[in-house]
């Protein structure tokens, strides 16, 4: 009986090793890495993006992450069920710039789970110097695949592909519009993503957990 | 291979029936994410060997609207190296199989993945009357370490991944035949 019994154990070891979904492996782990000092760095159509976590911060008394791409300044706002970028759009007239969209729009429901999906909608009309200006900004996302990614910085197990589309209408004119995919790799971040058929690749990064 | 296993041990042993209870604890990467939780199980013992089955819920740690259902069933092997009248100390060591189903909201992802189980139990077992004797009622305390194997580098034959669960419980059996 015994004999029968660790054979059954071995066979039992075989054949969990085929086991190649890491569902807890994903649960467990953290797909937006965003703490200070983490940086990546993007092979994007033949130039570099450099993205960094500059610090913890406060924009329009709101706590916030403070994010340099390519030295640019970005503003987000991780909390536990979510992720929000801050907008902020001008239009210029007569010389100066006038705010017509500021807030923080949602782009990531956490934790990321396939098949989830999530839209938001920011509308508003604003008035200046005499001029209406009708502006929608819609962000769509949806978590459509598990994979293994292959980039320049190596290979990543167990990403998460999200589509994606966003678009700004500003008096019902298309201004903005971006579709196509994210990759997002356990404790790394984003690794690839294809917008409007264009690649960017992670290349280098640094990041702490 | 596992129902010739469980046919063999039916036709051999006494029959014991096992309740107990107590937390399942994540640990390695899950415990970033998820609670410890209450883990309820119920088994069968054939003398030494045990066919088992425990439920847990895990919790999100921070979003509520998502969690972990476990769904386990073991074979184990429980070896008395110290055995008393009343009371005895066992170590354990067995095979699992396991569901997990993560969901949030309507959303849901689930896998089937093998593990092992090795820990200790301690069982302590009462006397008393005619029926206490028929019964056999016992007090268990158990402690497993349940780990949960997701893949295997077959190039290294090494785990690549693992994922282990603390189990602390207490419990009861009675022999049913």
């Amino acid at each position: 009986m015994k004999k029968s019994y660790f054979f059954f154990i071995i066979l039992t070891l075989t054949i969990s090793c085929n086991n190649s979904d890491w569902l807890l492996y994903r649960a467990g782990s953290d797909y937006f890495p965003l703490k200070t000092g983490n940086w990546w760095q993007y092979s994007q159509y033949g130039q570099i993006e450099q993205v960094e976590v500059k610090a913890e911060t406060v924009v329009y008394g709101t706590e916030c992450i403070h994010l340099l791409r390519n030295y640019a300044d970005e503003f987000w706002k991780k909390t536990d069920n979510e992720i929000r970028k801050l907008y902020i759009r001008t239009v210029n007239i007569g010389g100066t710039d006038f705010e017509i969209e500021k807030n923080w729009l949602l782009q990531y429901r956490l934790p990321l789970v396939l098949g989830a999906q999530w839209a938001e909608i920011f509308t508003d009309t604003v008035l200046v110097m005499g001029d209406t200006f009708r502006i929608s900004h819609t962000v769509r996302r949806m978590v459509s695949e598990i994979c293994d990614v292959n980039v320049l910085a190596g290979t990543f197990q167990q990403c998460y592909r999200l589509d994606y589309l966003e678009q700004v209408k500003i008096n019902d004119s298309l201004v903005e519009d971006y579709a196509g995919y994210e990759w997002y790799a356990p404790q790394v971040g984003l690794v690839k993503k294809v917008i409007n058929n264009r690649e960017t690749l992670l290349m280098d990064y640094s990041v702490k957990q | 291979m596992l129902f010739p296993t469980i046919a063999l041990i039916f036709v051999i042993n006494s029959l014991e029936l096992e309740l107990k209870y107590g937390p399942n604890i994540p640990m390695s990467n899950l415990n970033r994410n998820y609670q410890t939780t209450s883990a309820i199980s119920s088994a069968l013992n054939f003398n030494n060997f045990q066919l088992a089955y425990g439920f847990a819920k895990l919790p999100n740690k921070i979003n509520r609207q998502e969690y972990i259902n476990w769904h386990e069933i073991a074979l184990v092997y429980h070896y008395p190296f110290i055995k008393k009248e009343r009371n005895s100390m066992l170590a354990s060591f067995g095979a699992n199989y396991n569901y997990f189903l993560r969901r949030m909201l309507s959303v849901e992802e689930k896998t089937y993945a093998f593990g092992i189980k090795y820990g200790l139990g301690y069982k302590q077992k009462f006397t008393g009357g005619d029926f206490v004797d028929k019964i056999r009622p016992a007090l268990l305390a158990r402690v497993y370490l349940n780990q949960v194997i997701q893949a295997r580098d077959w190039n290294y034959n090494q785990i690549m991944t693992s994922e282990f669960f603390l189990l602390l419980s207490l419990g009861i059996s009675f022999q049913i035949l």
